[in-house]
């Protein structure tokens, strides 16, 4: 994949809109984030703010069917852990 | 949960009338950066105002309310007690929960439809809170003057915790050929994740476009 011929651009999520919801341990939210300006791209960074200083992880899929508890090959692309717990700081 | 955030809390016998044209406010400076969820006020009531809120609004190189409100919250008047003393506290929750800088001044106003008999009262704190002073508007809000004053106020709000993760370096691409990102976030804490302000998340994702 070339990269580094495009400025750096970035897409975030809205906190009023998405993920909204309660999550006890091991549950999840999916999400689908427009304003990518190509179809294929490098993701460089991830950053998080959050109310709550919580362990999280960040999980990327190639289509918006997903899949869940079992890593669908065919769609799931990475993940990044976030941890504010351990690294978090105050913004 | 909401902490408190700024506040000035030394009560007094004097108090200001809310009503009309005659809009009051409290100008406070945040220590650090944070949502605002509401506040909480000392104030009553003489018979029934209508159409009571507390306003948030940014302030201009004056200190004085500027632009459009940041966050409106309903003030519920027949809630209000009509005896001053003890002087009496009240929340007032946030339709929204705007992000407040440190370090950067803005204002809470107090405003009804009400006359003379009809109205709200505001308890007045003396002078000491270090980041604003009582404001003032006898014109509906068009503009603005200082009162030697605080207000009894406090507002409440969460922080945000930050992280940011870089080089992650992750190829993507999506299949659907939408143009958005499709991701899932999960909790792998013990703790539960709060819906709603109290569990607000936002997450931010650099990259460049592939050839």
């Amino acid at each position: 994949m070339e990269t580094g011929k495009y400025p750096s651009r970035n897409v975030v999520s809205d906190s009023l809109q998405h993920f909204t919801e309660q999550l006890v341990k091991n549950e999840s939210k999916r999400e689908n984030l427009t304003g990518l300006v190509s179809s294929k791209i490098l993701i460089r960074n991830v950053a998080i703010n959050s109310v709550q200083a919580l362990h999280f992880r960040l999980e990327f899929y190639s289509k918006d069917s997903f899949t869940d508890s079992d890593l669908d090959v065919d769609t799931f692309i990475g993940a990044v852990e976030l941890d504010l717990e351990k690294y978090g700081s105050l913004a | 949960m909401p902490v408190r955030y700024e506040y000035w809390v030394y009560e007094t016998a004097a108090w200001t009338e809310v009503y009309g044209n005659d809009w009051h406010g409290q100008t406070f400076t945040p220590g650090v950066a944070h949502r605002i969820v509401k506040v909480r006020l000392r104030i009553a009531r003489a018979g029934i105002p209508t159409n009571a809120e507390v306003v948030i609004k940014a302030t201009d190189e004056e200190g004085k309310p500027t632009g459009a409100d940041l966050a409106t919250g309903t003030i519920n008047v027949l809630s209000l007690p009509v005896d001053l003393v003890p002087a009496p506290w009240t929340y007032i929750s946030l339709s929204t929960s705007p992000s407040l800088s440190a370090l950067t001044k803005y204002a809470i106003i107090v405003r009804c439809l009400g006359n003379v008999d009809n109205k709200i009262y505001w308890n007045e704190g003396g002078p000491g809170y270090p980041g604003g002073q009582a404001i003032v508007s006898l014109d509906g809000g068009a503009s603005w003057l200082f009162n030697p004053f605080d207000f009894n106020f406090e507002e409440w709000g969460n922080h945000w915790y930050h992280l940011n993760v870089k080089g992650v370096n992750l190829p993507y691409e999506d299949l659907d050929k939408t143009k958005e990102l499709h991701i899932i976030l999960k909790n792998l804490s013990p703790t539960t994740k709060s819906k709603g302000a109290d569990g607000a998340v936002k997450v931010k994702i650099d990259y460049e476009p592939a050839a």
